[in-house]
């Protein structure tokens, strides 16, 4: 009886499931072929998924930028390990204080934290001191530190994680045993918080990947450039010129529509390729607590 | 005696807790420079703004950057937008979010749970500008899909980008197909922290699935839940710009359903951008996502205390 | 000795800018002998004697806005010019490279910022008036006078123009900006289907042309008025808009006029929008452009329209032909050739109020109007690696290089005097003496010089803007099924949006303007 209850439900799951994983890739897969498509056929016959015409056109203009473009990548990568590494690590610890109850000052430390999520002094002033008073200019550290490294939302995910989801027992137990807080911490929270620290984890990765605004205001230096920095250079200069007019700029040396479709491609198709690593560490996560707890 | 201990008490409790204070230390001084000093910025909103005198220097002019927010005929349409939009995508968000987690998690395979994880956060990393391009693919008057399939059905050409009646659903649709896959991992990772041993004891108790989920996953998913709600409380008077600037194609006719406080914001300082005024229009969106957050926290706090978020 | 020609220097830049302001519309002769007056005692020497030779060279940065090229031979170029204007005027150069998208982002970042960022492009990305009412660019009165005397001779005539409350702000990037507005067409189409386009063509000449060409080939497009963001009404009709889209007012045939008027209200307006309505009813454009994405030029480029938009000059003539096109392109243009203040403004530069050494930044902004050996070299590059000549003046791109992979090269900006410098082929020898007589046969509006200070009115004119990009685009592509009702209802929201507020405070401050010239 149970068993057939099982069944049952995961037959159904696997029915909704793939409903949605269709509605999710066919917009894909339309992309990818609207990045294949003839640039005048586009033009005409707008996108479909049987294109008069294919042509590899915008992936060609990619590829005369390859070096720059591998240049990047390889920005990216760096900034995405450190930034995800040291981002998680503030995170975490911050959480984990946060979360201990009986802590004074808790509920202020809290408040201050959740109000950031509601304002903020805007461009201007962060910059000002970011520029003139760290001096991350055209440094590797302006694509790492400004706004992405910690957010409160992750805090709080990763803080209500500790807090409701984790055995209290186990934080007394160990207490009990003498151990400091940072042992507790390191020794149990975080072995036992895998699933959210991937979570958690995997949306500072896709921040990282996905960051085009620290590179705008930050960067002068080209060769500084991660991949989205690139992808957005070469789509604003698309977008800048499909909506002004301006005189003495020959529209021939600007790649078209299809172009951004290609770029799109170029940025997301990396996060797919890492992102089932990552979930390793949601099973990891379940056989942890299987067996401790 | 009492007298003796009290201080020491005090003094190794001060100890113990001194490793929590330094392991906070990090996160709380990131949060001083990169929040807290730069919000002398604030001010900005009620000022005339002038790069050379900076913002210090600048003039006061009271709440004059304000006013294209409050006196426009389009006052009332924005915020009744933003807001009935806003809702919208919460209370769907989370049943969506908690329903498609609890399938996945019903899942046995690892490899396909792997795969329909995968695909089903492809819509996140796609940007607006090109969701909208695949968008009008779909809906195009001239050879857009669904007026093809339409066609072979016999049913005429649907103008989609000149009826608003349609629009609401379409934003709906997309906002959620767009951001399904994000929520759904929240909740997915509060469930996979949920002891096995609950269910264990459930299932010797004969209890179905259902009785399960409504049991035991739903109720340990609350805390997450309302901590996701009183946090999209704050942000209920901003909107998607991307979705509801970029989905709609600017469409003139369609704005009564489409418009919202952040696309005016934009519409309006366009063509004569004006720093101070959209600082101004930030301001106004945080005063009240403020005052809902706290006003939401504190019937939340009457409740359940230990949900409360501060 | 070199204090009395100082002092005589100052005295005749002094005259100079007296009888620039005192002056209105003989401004045109009086420039001129001004300009032959500060030439004659005005050698290199009197430059010179206002430059501490004895400092260190100041580093001026200037901008160049690109398209996001990486331009890895800034360097070189940068020492090329420092050869040059260490030992003319102790000055060094920095090129700083900005993406055009991101250019009035980052200006404005960099001068609230303090950056190192000293000549900006003006009206390029953000109209002069903002930037000078934002606190961006500094008055540059002084410095004229004092440092900029050749470029103030040179420019006397357009400087009223980059006049705001009676200062100067910026110098025209270009010293011959006047254009008419008009079309340019797909010469091989017309001849294919036995079109002619007179100059001053009208709209109903173009209706009568848009049949023809719908009855030849029924896939073809007249024009196309892409997604609505940009109006056309300035193409088919003389028409000064003070940089405001519209949304300011204007005046009709501003060569004589000199009311303004509410353009939205205007049987100009109303007649404009009723053609295109007829005109996407007849399939002459197209029916989805406000939705497709596409804009006139990528259609029109694709060989799917007859002409598009495009404003007629010798400069303009050149980068069309510039344009690699599989047709020949030819320029008709509809309103003369006049001399605006918008047509001023559109390129100039200025000095950020970040600038830690304006003078010197005049210094080097004066040499670039005088040499052209400078001038040539931050806009082309260095010869041989970036340039071939073709002729004396004319140059080409050496073989495989193109302007996207080049090492060096600017694509919007450009400063000096045009005729003493190179240009890029297909231009011939003759474009120099075309730009001449182009110049000379400019008119001036009435308003020239005059420019709206919007800081009364900045409430009323966001909220007039977002009532535009509601209606205008649907009522400007045709799209409206009702023209009349929608216009009705368009200006019903323009008044509650304030939009009369806007125009009588403009009326107001032109009124004084020209009770003051």
């Amino acid at each position: 009886m149970r068993r057939s209850d099982q069944k049952y439900w995961e037959l159904s799951a696997h029915i909704v499931l793939i409903i949605m994983s269709f509605l999710a890739i066919m917009p894909f897969v339309l992309l990818l072929i609207a990045s294949f498509t003839d640039d005048k056929v586009a033009l005409l016959q707008g996108y479909s998924y049987l294109p008069k015409k294919l042509s590899l056109a915008a992936y060609g203009y990619i590829w005369n930028e390859a070096q720059t473009i591998l240049r990047a990548y390889g920005i990216t990568i760096t900034i995405t390990v450190i930034g995800t590494l040291v981002g998680m690590m503030i995170t975490t610890m911050l959480a984990f204080m946060l979360s201990r109850e009986g802590l004074p000052g808790r509920k202020v430390l809290n408040f201050l934290l959740i109000f950031t999520m509601l304002f903020n002094g805007g461009l201007v002033p962060q910059y000002i001191l970011y520029s003139s008073t760290f001096h991350i200019k055209d440094t590797l550290f302006a694509l790492i530190v400004p706004n992405l490294l910690m957010n409160a939302f992750n805090v709080i995910l990763v803080k209500n994680y500790f807090q409701y989801s984790l055995p209290t027992e186990l934080f007394e137990a160990a207490r009990i045993d003498g151990a400091s807080e940072f042992t507790v911490f390191k020794i149990i929270a975080l072995p036992l918080s895998k699933p959210i620290l991937a979570t958690v984890g995997m949306m500072t990765a896709i921040s990282y990947w996905n960051d085009w605004q620290n590179g705008m205001y930050y960067l002068n230096n080209t060769k500084l450039f991660s991949i989205q920095s690139i992808l957005n250079a070469i789509n604003n200069s698309v977008q800048f010129l499909a909506t002004n007019s301006i005189e003495g700029v020959r529209m021939d040396e600007i790649p078209s529509t299809t172009v951004r479709m290609a770029i799109c491609v170029v940025g997301v198709i990396p996060i797919i390729i890492a992102y089932p690593f990552f979930q390793k560490y949601f099973v990891k996560g379940i056989t942890m607590g299987a067996v401790k707890g | 005696m009492e007298h003796q201990v009290m201080p020491k008490k005090k003094k190794k409790k001060w100890k113990h807790w001194l490793p929590l204070y330094l392991m906070g230390i990090p996160g709380m001084a990131y949060l001083l420079i990169n929040n807290y000093i730069p919000l002398y910025g604030l001010q900005i909103a009620f000022k005339k703004f002038n790069f050379n005198k900076g913002i210090w220097g600048s003039k006061w002019v009271g709440f004059d950057n304000f006013e294209y927010l409050f006196t426009s005929v389009q006052a009332f349409r924005i915020t009744r937008n933003t807001l009935l939009y806003n809702l919208a995508f919460i209370l769907l968000g989370m049943v969506l979010g908690v329903t498609v987690a609890i399938l996945i998690n019903e899942i046995v395979g690892e490899k396909i749970k792997k795969f329909y994880q995968t695909v089903i956060l492809l819509p996140y990393l796609m940007s607006m500008v090109i969701i909208a391009y695949l968008v009008y693919a779909y809906l195009s008057p001239t050879n857009g899909l669904f007026n093809s399939i339409l066609n072979t059905f016999g049913i005429e050409d649907i103008n989609w980008y000149g009826e608003k009646k349609y629009w609401p659903f379409i934003l709906v649709f997309v906002n959620q197909w767009k951001n399904i896959g994000f929520g759904m991992i929240f909740y997915l990772s509060s469930i996979l922290g949920i002891s096995k041993d609950y269910y264990e004891a459930a299932q010797i108790d004969g209890a179905t699935k259902w009785q399960q989920i409504r049991k035991i996953t739903i109720p340990l998913l609350a805390p997450t839940i309302i901590t996701l709600l009183i946090i999209s409380m704050g942000q209920i008077f901003r909107s998607d710009f991307g979705l509801f600037y970029q989905i709609p194609m600017r469409q003139g006719s369609l704005m009564p359903v489409t418009d919202t406080i952040d696309t005016f914001v934009y519409r309006s300082l366009m063509q004569k951008p004006n720093m101070a005024m959209s600082s101004a229009a930030g301001f106004y969106q945080s005063v009240v996502g403020f005052i809902l957050i706290v006003t939401v926290n504190a019937i939340v706090r009457k409740k359940s205390k230990e949900n409360a978020m501060f | 000795m070199k204090n009395m020609k100082k002092f005589l220097a100052l005295l005749l830049a002094l005259i100079l800018v007296v009888s620039m302001t005192a002056c209105g519309k003989s401004a045109d002769k009086s420039g001129e002998t001004g300009a032959q007056a500060t030439k004659a005692p005005s050698t290199d020497g009197q430059t010179e004697s206002l430059i501490n030779f004895d400092e260190e060279p100041y580093e001026v940065a200037i901008e160049n806005v690109t398209l996001g090229q990486e331009y890895a031979d800034t360097a070189a170029v940068e020492a090329a010019i420092n050869a040059i204007t260490v030992p003319a005027i102790n000055c060094k150069v920095k090129i700083v490279n900005y993406h055009i998208a991101d250019h009035a982002t980052k200006v404005s970042l960099a001068v609230a910022g303090g950056d190192k960022l000293d000549l900006i492009n003006t009206g390029l990305t953000t109209a002069l008036s903002t930037l000078v009412s934002d606190g961006v660019v500094i008055s540059l009165d002084e410095l004229l006078a004092e440092r900029g005397k050749e470029l103030l001779a040179k420019a006397v005539n357009l400087v009223k123009a980059t006049t705001v409350d009676g200062e100067v702000y910026a110098v025209p990037a270009s010293l011959y900006p006047s254009k008419a507005n008009g079309i340019g067409y797909n010469q091989q189409m017309a001849d294919e289907y036995g079109i002619t386009i007179p100059e001053n063509v009208t709209l109903e000449q173009l209706t009568a042309i848009g049949a023809k060409l719908k009855a030849a080939n029924p896939d073809l497009y007249l024009n196309t008025q892409g997604d609505g963001s940009l109006t056309s009404l300035n193409v088919y009709y003389d028409l000064e808009a003070f940089g405001g889209d519209l949304n300011y007012g204007v005046i009709f045939d501003p060569l004589n006029s000199t009311s303004i008027v509410n353009a939205y209200e205007s049987e100009q307006y109303k007649e404009y929008c009723k053609v295109f309505k007829n005109w996407k009813d007849l399939g002459y454009i197209p029916a989805d452009s406000l939705t497709n994405g596409q804009n006139g030029q990528d259609v029109f480029n694709a060989g799917q329209t007859l002409y598009q938009w495009i404003s007629v000059s010798p400069t303009s003539e050149q980068v069309v032909a510039g344009k690699g096109l599989s047709f020949t392109e030819t320029l008709v243009p509809i309103t003369p050739n006049e001399l605006s203040t918008a047509a001023v403004q559109e390129f100039a530069w200025g000095i950020t109020s970040s600038c830690d050494r304006p003078d010197k930044a005049m210094d080097f902004l004066n040499f670039l109007y005088t040499n052209a050996e400078v001038a040539n070299l931050l806009q082309y590059g260095i010869e041989g690696t970036h340039y071939v000549k073709v002729s004396d003046n004319i140059i080409t791109y050496p073989e495989g290089v193109n302007p996207m992979s080049i090492g060096y090269g600017r694509i919007f900006t450009q400063f000096g005097d045009t005729l003493q410098q190179f240009q890029l082929a297909p231009a011939t020898e003759s474009y120099y003496d075309d730009l001449k007589a182009f110049a000379a046969e400019a008119k001036p509006t009435k308003t020239l010089g005059y420019v709206f200070n919007t800081d009364n009115v900045a409430t009323e004119i966001a909220a007039v803007a977002s009532v535009v990009s509601e209606y205008r685009p649907v009522l400007e592509t045709g799209m409206s099924d009702n023209v009349d009702a929608t216009l009705a209802e368009f200006n019903a929201a323009l008044k509650d949006a304030g939009i009369e507020k806007i125009i009588s405070e403009n009326q107001a401050q032109l009124d004084a303007w020209l009770a003051e010239q």
